[in-house]
């Protein structure tokens, strides 16, 4: 039988998977500057209602996940489609996901490596995490998570000193475009992918209690992400912040203790690449759930591989150049994801409430 | 049921297997070992740290000069700095990285920037081509965001030959004064990160620190030391301040910079004493009003003072003295800061202060009106300026007895 996890785990997954990964660019705050907390907002209450619509499906099918509800609501054939469109959707987050780690790396740490030989270590370590399951995962994640926290709880404090201004004045002063982009964009990036959670919903043991948990889970990611945004545009400086690649990571440069000791990001950095592990990790498993699915694969301990190793070859074809890499996240993913994140659950939801008045009716 | 959820290595009930355990860190120890193969590896016999680098460049050629203090990292302590461990390269190229580049491929060893602390820049270069620097500088990934852009009169490659007055590594003596910059709050130490930040605003200037040379008192020698500033404005070098003004700037900018300066100034009282005393700040305000269209501002400061000398008799214990002081040493500062944002607006007449970043922040309707006029519009604000000086502490006597 597989192994369940609890409600709580399931919630914390959800923190780490976006505390992680989201953390790295800021884009939205590129975008917006002190009209961030608009974009946070935004994708809070997107997030939870999205989180509703699933977990509403979900619990309407108790005894089924949600490709095999999928199935039923949408029939055979059509559900293969819109699933497939989901696994284009997942193939191109994880490769954009490692691509990112990569990339930071080979930036920041690691100048003369070849990223293609860290994208193979990257999926490796994802894949050996895939085979191991669910449960493994959970369980590391919650292991994880409190360094993490201390880690931040430690960078926050000795950045104070350095916070020189107000990053959220003059309000309402950025345009409507760069409002909508930055908040469309952090949405996509961050709590679109409940969906994919919506995947992981049948493992969990007390059914009723993945809404409370996963939406205290998507409120405490956004104090994360406003606290974030808040530190680095206080501490940074605007026009700093818009010609950073990384602006939180110019942001943890900032901290030392003392006169003397600084680099302490490295150690954050550690901490923060395992959680975008995290972020691939639950990505690659939830894409070897569904293309099992769809594809009618019956063993699945070769299929874990060559998941793997489709990431791997997508990953390194893919975003070769930087500045592919930006204009693919600021132009092209958000509304890309549109489709499979929130066109996906909404035909969901509507054919769930119509079986269900059909089913009242008959009765 | 799908095999990839079989395989636990750690599980609720059992606790950890202890076959997969072992495995599982003999695996982590192999794979600790592949750091080696990294090509990012550095022998620690081959690298040379870099601790102060400066950049020049000739107008006439167009050609930028990047020369770095390098010292071997056996040696880098202070105890063994040595003079046959230290040494200067230098190249010339068509850009700050082209002129590096050569630099780095000429030196026996793998320069290494994590701990350069400091980039000296030549006047030239900050009058003519300081985008193209401050670019290259923060763009590489090797210089931290905390070394400090230092502009220099003259040119640059030759401070990095001169000793120092207290026979330390150059970078560490530089760093000394910087860190000593509490006790005078002359100088500026501005970071790439905030030079950077403050370079891509268009409406305000700002100032960055500023080198010297000066000769010892004691020998005739000369020295390097971090005085005044270097006016940035509209991401070109507009002028030199000096460090009286560099003071006021700095009590008049973010708590960062002031909360730990402590500086000394000679106070003459009305009833004719002469007494000198330590201030630290303790509290600003900066207010910004608009009056028919036009901004006016008022600053209030408050100061906390230690009588340090006085010349003649005067009995400090007596609170009708102190008072007489506070109120000289008040009109002192007053006057000293006003002196200061006359030359910051009348002659100067470049928002070094950053009062346009106020009037965004908290006047944002009225902002939008006055940018276009804002460099017309500076020279002309009027500044109110509220000194409160309290001295809370007179020293081990209250008085000494003046012979008559």
């Amino acid at each position: 039988m597989k192994e369940k996890i609890t409600h709580f785990q399931l919630g914390f997954l959800l923190f780490g998977f976006i505390a992680g990964f989201e953390s790295m660019f800021l884009t939205e705050s590129k975008l917006m500057k002190q009209d961030v907390w608009i974009a946070n907002l935004f994708n809070t209450a997107a997030g939870i209602g999205l989180l509703w619509i699933i977990s509403f499906v979900q619990r309407q099918f108790p005894n089924l996940n949600l490709t095999e509800i999928c199935d039923k609501l949408l029939g055979r054939w059509f559900s293969k489609v819109l699933l497939c469109v989901y696994l284009l959707n997942n193939l191109e987050t994880e490769s954009g996901g490692f691509r990112a780690v990569s990339m930071f790396y080979t930036t920041v740490i690691l100048p003369n490596t070849s990223s293609d030989y860290l994208i193979f270590l990257y999926t490796a370590c994802s894949t050996y995490a895939v085979y191991i399951g669910l449960g493994t995962l959970a369980r590391t994640n919650l292991a994880i998570l409190p360094f993490f926290l201390l880690g931040f709880l430690v960078t926050c404090l000795f950045i104070i000193p350095e916070i020189q201004t107000n990053p959220f004045l003059p309000q309402l002063k950025s345009s409507l475009p760069n409002r909508v982009v930055g908040s469309i964009h952090l949405f996509t990036f961050t709590f679109s992918q409940v969906i994919t959670f919506g995947f992981l919903m049948s493992r969990v043991e007390n059914m009723k209690k993945i809404f409370p948990s996963c939406a205290i889970a998507i409120l405490m990611t956004s104090i994360y992400l406003i606290m974030i945004s808040y530190l680095t545009l206080s501490s940074v400086g605007f026009n700093y912040v818009q010609t950073s690649t990384y602006p939180f990571f110019s942001m943890i440069q900032m901290v030392k203790f003392g006169e003397y000791l600084e680099r302490i990001e490295v150690l954050l950095v550690g901490l923060w690449t395992v959680l975008t592990l995290v972020y691939i990790v639950i990505m690659q498993y939830v894409f070897t759930l569904v293309a099992g699915h769809v594809f009618g694969i019956s063993k699945m301990k070769p299929f874990v591989v060559a998941i793997g190793l489709l990431c791997f070859v997508h990953t390194s074809k893919s975003y070769i150049r930087t500045a592919d890499h930006f204009t693919y996240g600021i132009k092209i993913y958000p509304l890309s994801s549109l489709l499979p994140c929130v066109a996906f659950p909404v035909i969901l939801l509507v054919l769930t409430l119509i079986k269900r008045r059909r089913e009242v009716k008959s009765l | 049921m799908y095999p990839i959820d079989n395989l636990i290595i750690f599980t609720g009930r059992n606790g950890i297997s202890q076959k997969r355990a072992v495995s599982f860190f003999l695996a982590a120890l192999c794979l600790l070992s592949i750091t080696g193969c990294s090509p990012d590896v550095n022998e620690i016999s081959d690298i040379a740290l870099v601790t102060a680098a400066a950049i020049d460049y000739d107008v006439v050629t167009n050609k930028y000069s990047f020369s770095a203090f390098c010292v071997m990292p056996s040696n880098t302590s202070q105890e063994k700095t040595s003079a046959l461990t230290q040494w200067v390269s230098s190249a010339t190229g068509k850009t700050p990285l082209d002129a590096a580049r050569k630099m780095r491929s000429r030196v026996g060893k793998n320069l290494i920037f994590q701990h350069n602390k400091f980039f000296i820049i030549s006047e030239s270069a900050a009058k003519h081509s300081l985008f193209e620097v401050m670019d290259y500088l923060s763009r590489k990934r090797e210089f931290r965001l905390t070394a400090y852009p230092i502009i220099v009169q003259g040119q640059a490659s030759d401070k990095l030959k001169l000793g120092t007055e207290s026979g330390d590594m150059l970078s560490n003596d530089l760093l000394g004064q910087v860190r000593n910059n509490k006790l005078s709050g002359q100088d500026v130490a501005l970071t790439i990160k905030d030079f950077v930040d403050l370079f891509e605003n268009p409406t305000r200037g700002f100032v960055a620190g500023r080198i010297k040379t000066k000769s010892s008192e004691t020998n005739k020698k000369e020295f390097l030391t971090v005085t005044g500033g270097a006016v940035i404005y509209k991401q070109k070098f507009a002028g030199w301040v000096d460090g009286n003004d560099v003071l006021i700037l700095n009590s008049l900018s973010k708590k960062k910079v002031w909360k730990d300066i402590e500086f000394n100034d000679v106070i003459h009282s009305k009833n004719g004493s002469v007494f000198s005393a330590l201030f630290h700040e303790k509290d600003l305000e900066i207010h910004g009003d608009i009056q028919n269209g036009r901004p006016k501002m008022s600053v209030y400061l408050k100061y906390i003072a230690s009588v340090e000398d006085v010349n003649k008799d005067s009995d400090v214990g007596d609170s009708r003295v102190i008072l007489q002081m506070e109120q000289a040493a008040s009109i002192h500062l007053e006057k000293k800061i006003k002196k200061s944002l006359a030359f910051f607006q009348k002659k100067l007449k470049i928002d070094v202060l950053g009062f346009s970043d106020y009037y965004s922040q908290y006047h944002s309707k009225a902002w939008k009106t006055m940018q276009k006029d804002w460099e017309t519009l500076y020279p002309m604000i009027p500044i109110q300026v509220h000194v409160t000086v309290l001295f809370e502490k007179s020293g081990m006597t209250t008085f000494i007895k003046e012979e008559s």
